[in-house]
């Protein structure tokens, strides 16, 4: 075809002119030029860092929200009048966004004049960002540094006992799962480091990163088996499951300024003193001090975060099984450092004991 | 010629000095192919007057002719790595100019039962001539020219695996199918999209990994079907992504499951991954490698194979 008539458009169908119009006007997109988000993805009262898209019913996507535009997406008509409604915003935009939560939760993380539950929500979705990123953009060493500020942001907020358990009710509240569990796991991670005396930033950010990091390897396993509960699970996709943690290690290492210990922290969550973990069953003798202190507030999470379904456990209790039901099958100098940061003694571990008994 | 006969080629494809096997062209710019050397002429393509003139000139021959090429590259290579007084300099280049012509033709035309025996002399005097680190690591150093990663990994690996296993104190048989399984190891992956092959682990989907991870069984499949070829090679083929703790793929399975010559490979396959990786990666040292493997993996392969991979590097901590 000579230029001539490309640029007349005869060799074109009409419908391949209208898409190829409406690529160029930026009021509509693509369905693969763009990414899906909820409005909680985006910080409300500030200026959009990206334009934003509703999908119509004909499978067009019109744009809704112009970048740099002060209303708030929640604002928007759409919002209000259809809570369902999804948002989209263009893949090469979406880094703004993420740019945008991650300085907001940065700079709100400093202020402690503003209540943890406040700081915890824009900490959940500067988190929520980041992993979304991972998902859909890939992870570059871009994501990376967005996690080491995103995890610096958790070191700022979590001082005391009652900062977790304030970040542990608010992050009950949220929505999702693993965004809630990687926070979660980071900020204990980092109260019991700093109870056993790691004072050093660089020791408390790794910390903070493998813990927030450790599950990447679940990207790998297919949804059909995450979906499932541990009890529905079959042999078979119970091993598959387990090679997560191996896997998240093999991801990690791929990408340039991992450090070392947050792949030993990956490989290593789901082991436990007693080698009866997996991948490896290695013995606390073992195991990366660092991969010691995460498993064991993996496993607190696990017991105190909410889920679909299942009601969760104060934190008294979750001590209480992970110390007389369990067996207490992590570190002990961890586990004293835990109970320590939340300031559980063994009198109120016994009450504890006593009113299951009573009950 | 029509241009879908023909396919270029680099001077560094063909051993100089040596009987051309085939006839060679050039491009010109009306889209026709003229000749500028005949088959069975001494005359040096590096001599043509073409070449001088441009350096970046392509060559070109007839597709059907280049299995040729390789006959001719591997025969002569065969003689010359096997002698003892040609220095290690040489016998690299040789080395390395047939690998090359090698893998051209498994990427271009497929792995056959010609290019199995073709292979087995080079395979050989490859185990005769990695005797230490210095000479793995010599060849290690040249293998950055070569386009592509398949062939720098195969032939690293098929490298470090021989070195491996003298360590351990295989004799040539053995080490030559161990050789030869870890050259050929990685057919699987041209059946797999392209697309697929150029994205890091990182930023597959769960679907995506699964059908990269396919790989083993269909280089295993591709090779039990050439005949001759040692039924260890398969085997070195379907588990090099096995670790002894259960965690590889495709049948996760353990150390005490897997063949002896496999552990040595898998070995191999992960540490060149670290010392020589994908274009644009920072690669690891021999100590960072070892390290990183014992302290960040869990040292997640066969004890006895890891000592010799220390010993053979002379790494004693």
């Amino acid at each position: 075809m000579s230029q001539e008539e490309n640029s007349s458009g005869q060799g074109s169908s009409p419908t391949e002119n209208a898409a190829e119009t409406e690529t160029k006007d930026m009021s509509f997109a693509r369905e693969d030029e763009l990414i899906k988000v909820s409005a909680n993805d985006i910080i409300p009262g500030l200026a959009l860092p990206s334009d934003v898209y509703i999908r119509l019913p004909t499978g067009r996507f019109v744009m809704v929200a112009k970048k740099g535009a002060k209303s708030s997406i929640h604002d928007l008509h759409a919002a209000e009048s259809n809570k369902e409604v999804s948002f989209y915003v263009r893949k090469s935009e979406f880094l703004h966004c993420v740019d945008q939560n991650i300085k907001i939760a940065g700079i709100l993380s400093r202020k402690t004049d503003i209540p943890v539950e406040r700081r915890t929500e824009f900490l959940k979705i500067a988190v929520d960002s980041v992993f979304k990123e991972i998902e859909f953009l890939g992870f570059q060493a871009k994501a990376l540094d967005q996690a080491r500020i995103t995890i610096n942001s958790v070191m700022s907020i979590i001082h005391s006992k009652e900062d977790y358990v304030r970040l542990l009710h608010k992050i009950n509240e949220l929505p999702g799962s693993y965004v809630k569990d990687a926070l979660a796991v980071s900020a204990l991670a980092v109260l019991i480091g700093r109870k056993m005396g790691w004072g050093q930033a660089g020791s408390l950010e790794k910390l903070a990163l493998g813990g927030m990091l450790r599950d990447v390897g679940l990207k790998e396993i297919s949804q059909e088996i995450l979906d499932k509960p541990r009890k529905d699970m079959t042999a078979d996709e119970r091993i598959t499951w387990e090679t997560h943690p191996y896997r998240g290690a093999e991801i990690l290492r791929t990408i340039p300024g991992v450090p070392f210990e947050v792949i030993a922290m990956t490989l290593e969550h789901h082991e436990n003193a007693l080698g009866v973990g997996f991948p490896r069953r290695v013995r606390d003798y073992k195991m990366n001090p660092y991969s010691k202190i995460v498993c064991l507030a993996d496993a607190f999470v696990e017991l105190t975060i909410k889920r679909d379904g299942e009601p969760s456990r104060s934190p008294v209790d979750a001590i209480h099984h992970l110390e007389f039901v369990m067996g207490m099958p992590y570190n002990k100098s961890c586990m004293l450092a835990l109970k320590k940061s939340l300031e559980l003694d063994d009198q109120s571990l016994l009450g504890t004991d006593r009113r299951k008994m009573a009950a | 010629m029509e241009a879908k006969e023909m396919m270029d080629i680099g001077i560094g494809d063909l051993i100089p000095g040596v009987e051309l096997p085939i006839d060679v062209y050039v491009l010109i710019g009306s889209g026709n192919y003229i000749q500028v050397a005949k088959k069975g002429t001494k005359t040096n393509l590096q001599d043509l007057h073409v070449t001088e003139k441009q350096a970046d000139l392509r060559l070109y021959i007839k597709k059907t002719e280049y299995s040729l090429v390789v006959d001719v590259n591997s025969k002569v290579a065969n003689l010359l790595l096997k002698r003892p007084d040609l220095p290690l300099d040489y016998k690299i280049h040789f080395l390395k100019t047939t690998m090359r012509s090698t893998f051209r033709q498994l990427t271009e035309f497929g792995f056959d039962e010609k290019l199995f025996v073709q292979s087995k002399g080079t395979v050989s005097a490859l185990v005769g001539m990695v005797q230490k680190k210095e000479e793995h690591f010599a060849l290690i150093e040249v293998l950055h020219d070569l386009p592509g990663h398949l062939v720098k990994n195969s032939v690293a690996v098929a490298s470090l695996s021989v070195l491996i296993g003298k360590v351990l104190g295989w004799q040539a048989p053995v080490l030559e199918k161990l050789a030869m399984g870890a050259l050929f190891r990685d057919v699987g992956l041209s059946l797999l999209p392209e697309a697929l092959l150029q994205k890091r682990r990182a930023d597959m989907s769960a679907l995506e990994r699964m059908t990269y991870e396919t790989h083993p069984k269909k280089s295993a499949e591709i090779l039990r079907r050439i005949p001759g070829f040692p039924s260890e090679g398969v085997l070195i083929a379907m588990e090099h992504h096995e670790n002894s703790i259960g965690q590889g793929f495709p049948h996760k399975s353990h150390d005490f499951a897997q063949n002896p010559l496999a552990k040595v490979v898998a070995l191999a396959d992960l540490f060149i991954d670290l010392t020589l990786p994908p274009t644009g990666d920072e690669p690891k040292t021999t100590e960072q490698a070892v390290h990183f493997i014992e302290s960040a993996l869990g040292l997640p392969f066969n004890r006895s194979v890891f000592l010799a991979l220390k010993k053979a590097f002379e790494i004693r901590h």
